[in-house]
């Protein structure tokens, strides 16, 4: 075992230091590390390389990758830079992973909360509701939710976000369920210490890490979830999107397939990344649950 | 007879379940904007006020929205969602037309998911940390990460445009009017990239799963036991270990169902299947509403019916479950 032993450590470290410590030691997750940071870095630059509308056509339609370095990617049917495309669908993945997760853990958690902390009735009523949620099938409530609010991208994060709380709510639960009779628990609730202040101060700090990893789940499934919407057309149109380039790519794909290749591997690329880092939190975070 | 009890008591269950997912697609009726007088009306080309008021009061929509509610789940209940004003039929004929074509690419992807999951997890676990290992758990992770519409776009580039071994689209060939054993070939060969597609993403999971599952089980006693007593490694795994490690595999089988239906969407619009996964699609398109909550309505059903099934297989194979 090479496990770090606390008192092994320098008293200074911070824990900052021992998580990248214990984290490193997981290539894969250093890879997945790697892969999110030319991600960020894409989003980056992204203004820099194409400042005005990555939608305006920047040269002859369906230049092939690497001849003209106009546009290094080349060029979708309406002549669109399919590399202005990639960088700047790198935001919006990006942005509606991080939203549409805080939203989806926020409701998760509140949920799990509830049920788990209070148990009883509420516990009862909160657990149909999940499950409720989790019999539908999520793609279709999603193509509902968008057809009701319609395809603005606010909508389409918020969307998300409401499709995919039941597994943060679950985990939740079970860890609320686990401390609520904890002697620290215990200890502050003599003391006279409020139920809101107890899930909120005393348990959920405690509570939280199985849910963060998870978060890496989510972020995966909404860029997943997203581009498939988009996809099918049904994204906000003001927006570079992977997913909508390579539904623009399905009407080319006999001739000129690398139009829909090129934004695939970018969500295979980014969707691997997280599961990956999820992997070494979860290592890091929860070193109980798994030996191997 | 404890076992009638127990799915008696696990039917009883669902229950609540399926009311409040009626009354979520109530809601969402009444989110959406129009209600089936608009579509009537506008149907016909427009209506005078009076003719409009008319109208809902005969179909219910002055009534206050309890009354509503609870009409429309009797109706419900009797799987009646009205009527579809794209398709000229009632919703319920609508899906009738279409749940096979789903329910056969669901069993289709979810039995190759499964056998292949299964088998590919058990021998990484079985090489833990090999060569072989590290491979098929990175193919795993990269199946996960592969957007299902996407491998379907690049398996049509390669199977139908370039290799010309496969069709393109739609269930079978029109044209051919085949019967008899032709026709089931036929059928089978257009299924095969939509399972493939469908199955990929499900079959990283039971691979991981199965991996972990087995590494778990081959550590307990009583397969050191086994192994003492000389049992061989292809007995140890085959009668030992794998039906002890499929348990937590066959739950998760229940679980996915619901997202297997709804990944059918992608599938079975870029293939144009008839099932209700592009009916879906073109639901919302069309904005046909009766026809969208139906098919909520009616997938919710068939997961609810999966899962139900699925505890029951679980309670028959791990003895270790109390059904009282």
């Amino acid at each position: 075992m090479t496990l770090v032993d606390a008192a092994d450590l320098p008293p200074e470290d911070s824990r900052l230091r021992v998580f990248w410590r214990r984290y490193r030691r997981n290539r894969a997750a250093v890879l997945g590390l790697i892969l999110l940071g030319a991600v960020i870095l894409m989003a980056l630059v992204a203004g820099i390389y194409e400042p005005v509308d990555p939608l305006r056509r920047a040269g002859d339609p369906l230049a092939r990758p690497f001849v003209d370095w106009a546009t290094p990617l080349g060029t979708d049917q309406l002549g669109r830079d399919i590399l202005a495309g990639i960088l700047h669908g790198a935001r919006i993945s990006l942005m509606i992973g991080v939203v549409a997760t805080s939203i989806s853990i926020t409701i998760g958690v509140a949920v799990g909360a509830c049920a788990g902390y209070f148990g009883g009735w509420v516990d009862d009523v909160l657990m149909r509701v999940t499950e409720a949620f989790q019999t539908i099938p999520n793609f279709v409530l999603l193509l509902a939710l968008v057809a009701i609010l319609g395809s603005q991208i606010e909508n389409i994060v918020l969307a998300i976000g409401i499709v995919s709380w039941t597994a943060p709510a679950r985990l939740a639960r079970a860890e609320f369920m686990s401390l609520r009779n904890r002697e620290f628990v215990e200890a502050a609730r003599n003391l006279g210490v409020g139920d809101a202040s107890l899930i909120f101060r005393e348990i959920l700090p405690n509570a939280l890490p199985p849910v963060v990893v998870y978060a890496s789940v989510i972020m995966a499934l909404a860029i997943l979830l997203e581009s498939a919407l988009a996809f099918l057309g049904l994204g906000d149109p003001n927006y570079a999107s992977w997913g909508n380039m390579i539904g623009q790519g399905r009407a080319v794909l006999r001739d000129s397939f690398y139009v829909a290749l090129i934004p695939g591997l970018a969500i295979i690329f980014t969707v691997l990344s997280f599961s990956l880092l999820g992997e070494g939190l979860n290592e890091v975070l929860n070193p109980r649950q798994k030996k191997g | 007879m404890p076992f009638l009890i127990y799915a008696l008591r696990r039917a009883l269950q669902a229950v609540p379940v399926i009311i409040l997912i009626m009354i979520g697609t109530f809601l969402l009726l009444k989110l959406a904007p129009g209600d089936t007088v608009d579509a009537l009306v506008g149907d016909m080309g427009g209506a005078d006020a009076e003719f409009i008021a008319r109208l809902r009061a005969e179909y219910g929509l002055d009534q206050p929205v309890w009354v509503q509610l609870w009409r429309y789940m009797v109706k419900f209940a009797s799987f009646d969602f009205g009527w579809s004003f794209v398709y000229e039929q009632p919703v319920a004929e609508v899906l009738l037309d279409r749940i096979g074509t789903t329910l056969m690419l669901m069993i289709a992807s979810l039995f190759f998911a499964f056998t292949l999951g299964v088998a590919l997890g058990a021998i990484a676990a079985r090489k833990a940390y090999s060569l072989t290992d590290n491979l098929i758990s990175t193919l795993g992770l990269v199946f996960y990460a592969t957007p299902s519409f996407f491998l379907s776009l690049m398996m049509i580039v390669l199977f139908a445009v370039h290799l010309g071994w496969l069709p393109v689209a739609g269930i079978k060939t029109i044209a051919a009017f085949y019967t008899g054993w032709e026709h089931y070939v036929d059928v089978a060969l257009h299924l095969v990239m939509p399972t493939a597609a469908l199955s990929l993403i499900y079959l990283a999971f039971y691979l991981r799963l199965m991996r972990s599952s087995v590494l778990e089980v081959a550590e307990l006693d009583y397969v050191r036991t086994a192994r003492a007593k000389g049992a061989g490694e292809g007995r140890l795994m085959f009668h030992h270990i794998m039906r002890n490690a499929l348990l937590p595999v066959v739950t998760l089988l229940g679980l996915q169902f619901s997202t297997l239906l709804g990944g059918s969407v992608v599938v079975e619009s870029v293939f144009s299947l008839p099932g209700l996964g592009n009916l879906a699609y073109k639901s919302v398109i069309q904005r046909d509403m009766n026809t969208l909550l139906g098919i909520i309505f009616l997938s919710s059903v068939v997961v609810m019916t999966v899962n139900f099934l699925t505890d029951l297989l679980y309670a028959r194979l791990d003895s270790r479950i109390e059904l009282a």
